[in-house]
């Protein structure tokens, strides 16, 4: 993935008030960039982020990944998309509470096999290769067996890095990522994030502590749907 | 696609098992109600494909002989064939209709087997469904029939285990050897359905043979019947010794009794197939609950894998996959536990569905679990997964 482009973008959650969450917003983000949207909340930075990551397709304005636009694409495309080229990280880190964390990222590679083509799919032994090299990069070697329920909310939310990172994808997004750890786990995770930027990777952050959006390489506001 | 089925079967086990277990008893519950309706299907089977059996009606006028000393002392002059030989064999049965042991009987029906009938399904068949109680409810079929040769270790009586226990007072298998053969010609008794024995049926065996079993003393004689008499001769002879007896005799048509059978059968297996019916119905209804609460347990699971990529095509066809490997454990269980339960409560092998009923079963199993899931997968399809990932834990 090379650019990003949201040309115009508007979304309204209630037709009656017509009340607009984003309201014509623009906004260009090159691949490599990690980018903070901050804004208080309600503010419509989470509702850009699912716009971000396909998962909202409901609005008006374009949006192209690479110049082609994602209007274009079926549901099936849409998901294929997803299922590669996006990965989300979520305040509630999101674990599947049955899973252990080695299960839980490899569900990821799981679902990407999914979309895949017969030939690009992974067998099972390389989908538990790569789920155990992944979190062994993010220091959850000693870890991999456990349930969700059994790991601090830092180590759940590195396993919730490892499950959107272990299959590559263009950009991770991850909304208020720090939300619910201390000062120090969240330092720790933005390092890790600020780690996987620096080989390459897209990261766009929703957050409204401007501690953490200080720490990405650029920062945009949402204030009532449109950027300042 | 499997690594995906594997873990929806793995979240959720118990709700799983509590929907399994509704299968099951769907499942035994259609089962059931097959075996006891597969009496009208044997019926027209018979008509259509048995060797003409005449059918005729005794009236009895010495009732009180009759209940006297019933039909046993004629059964029991069977001992005295033991060991001889018997070559070939008719038989003639009593059916005493609304007998109790105390009742005087009033009437019984005759039924002239055709002597060609050698399978012992056939005569088996015959006689399923074809006896009922005082309160009309079927009994477990009376036989009479050929081979089970092991039965009869040293030609000594035997009791069929599966009558062992319901009645055993009544009926004990007596054995007659084949001229060189191991098989044995035998006769037994029916019980009725329900535990009690409130109802005896009996019978009388009249071999076509020259060898004689009954002595004047009997109610009937033992009919000696030559090698290639008629039909019309045999029924004949039958009157003939049912009057000397103190019987009359009537004939009638074998559709006319048949018919008389069926339309006696007809409101059990009504009320069969509607207690049937209705369980699947609750089955399914009840399917249709715990999937709906399964599926709003793991809505944010979904939603989740949703935006890993997972479509929501795929995310309703994993979930109808699970939901039909549940319903498929859920029928082998119930096939298993309805063989269990014939095999060791009723312990008789012609209470039993006819084979295209497996089929029947599974297949309105099946059905009562898509229509279960069939609401339950539809709210999949209008899962909002922003709404639902945004929804603090």
């Amino acid at each position: 993935m090379e650019k990003i482009l949201l040309k115009n973008i508007s979304k309204t959650f209630d037709l009656a008030t017509e009340q607009k969450v984003l309201d014509n917003l623009n906004l260009e983000i090159a691949s490599g960039e990690m980018l903070a949207i901050t804004g208080v909340s309600g503010s419509g930075k989470s509702t850009l982020l699912y716009i971000l990551g396909l998962l909202d397709h409901d609005f008006e304005g374009e949006y192209y990944i690479d110049d082609k636009s994602i209007q274009s694409l079926s549901d099936k495309e849409l998901s294929l998309y997803r299922s590669k080229s996006v990965g989300f990280v979520y305040q509630d880190f999101n674990l599947i509470k049955e899973l252990s964390a080695i299960d839980n990222v490899a569900m990821s590679l799981k679902i990407n096999n999914l979309v895949l083509d017969r030939r690009s799919r992974l067998s099972r032994k390389e989908i538990y290769e790569k789920s155990t090299e992944t979190l062994e990069k993010l220091g959850l070697k000693d870890h991999m067996k456990k349930h969700p329920g059994q790991l601090s909310g830092g180590q759940q939310q590195r396993v919730a890095i490892a499950r959107s990172i272990v299959k590559k994808p263009d950009m991770i997004l991850a909304d208020e990522p720090t939300g619910a750890l201390d000062r120090k786990t969240s330092a720790d995770i933005m390092n890790c994030l600020l780690g996987l930027n620096d080989e390459g990777m897209t990261i766009i952050i929703v957050t409204h502590d401007n501690e953490i959006a200080g720490k990405c390489r650029r920062k945009v506001k949402l204030v009532d749907g449109v950027l300042v | 696609m499997t690594e995906l089925l594997r873990f929806f079967l793995n979240q959720q086990k118990k709700r799983h098992l509590l929907t399994c277990l509704q299968y099951v008893i769907g499942t035994f519950a259609v089962l059931i109600s097959l075996s006891f309706s597969n009496s009208a299907d044997f019926m027209t089977r018979i008509i259509n494909s048995i060797i003409d059996p005449t059918v005729v009606q005794i009236s009895m006028t010495d009732s009180n002989e009759m209940h006297k000393e019933g039909f046993f002392p004629i059964m029991h002059t069977l001992d005295d064939q033991i060991g001889s030989t018997v070559e070939n064999t008719g038989a003639l049965v009593f059916e005493k209709e609304t007998c109790s042991m105390e009742a005087n009987p009033d009437n019984v029906s005759v039924i002239v087997l055709n002597k060609n009938w050698k399978n012992y399904s056939q005569y088996a068949e015959l006689f399923t469904g074809s006896f009922f109680s005082e309160n009309g409810a079927p009994c477990l079929p009376a036989f009479i029939g050929y081979g089970y040769h092991d039965l009869f270790p040293d030609d000594k009586d035997t009791t069929l285990t599966f009558y062992k226990e319901a009645a055993p007072q009544s009926f004990i298998i007596r054995p007659i050897r084949y001229l060189d053969s191991d098989d044995y010609f035998f006769s037994g008794g029916a019980i009725p359905v329900t535990e009690s024995i409130d109802v005896a049926q009996k019978f009388i065996l009249v071999p076509e043979t020259d060898t004689y079993a009954f002595d004047n003393s009997s109610y009937m004689r033992n009919l000696l019947m030559p090698e290639g008499t008629s039909k019309n001769d045999t029924v004949e002879l039958i009157r003939y010794y049912a009057t000397i007896n103190g019987l009359s005799l009537s004939k009638r048509s074998v559709e006319s009794a048949m018919k008389d059978l069926s339309d006696r059968a007809k409101p059990f297996i009504i009320i069969t197939l509607v207690f049937s019916g209705l369980l699947l119905f609750l089955s399914s209804i009840g399917c249709m609950g715990v999937m709906l609460v399964n599926i709003s347990f793991r809505k944010k699971d979904f939603s989740l894998l949703m935006s890993m990529g997972l479509r929501k095509k795929t995310l309703s066809l994993l979930l109808l996959m699970e939901g039909l490997m549940v319903s498929v454990v859920g029928y082998m269980v119930g096939v298993l536990l309805f063989e269990l339960f014939t095999l060791i409560w009723v312990d008789n092998p012609l209470f039993k569905p006819s084979p295209s009923a497996f089929l029947i079963t599974f297949l309105i199993t099946s059905a009562a679990g898509l229509i279960g899931e069939a609401i339950p997968i539809k709210t999949v399809s209008a899962l909002d997964p922003i709404r639902i990932i945004k929804e603090k834990n």
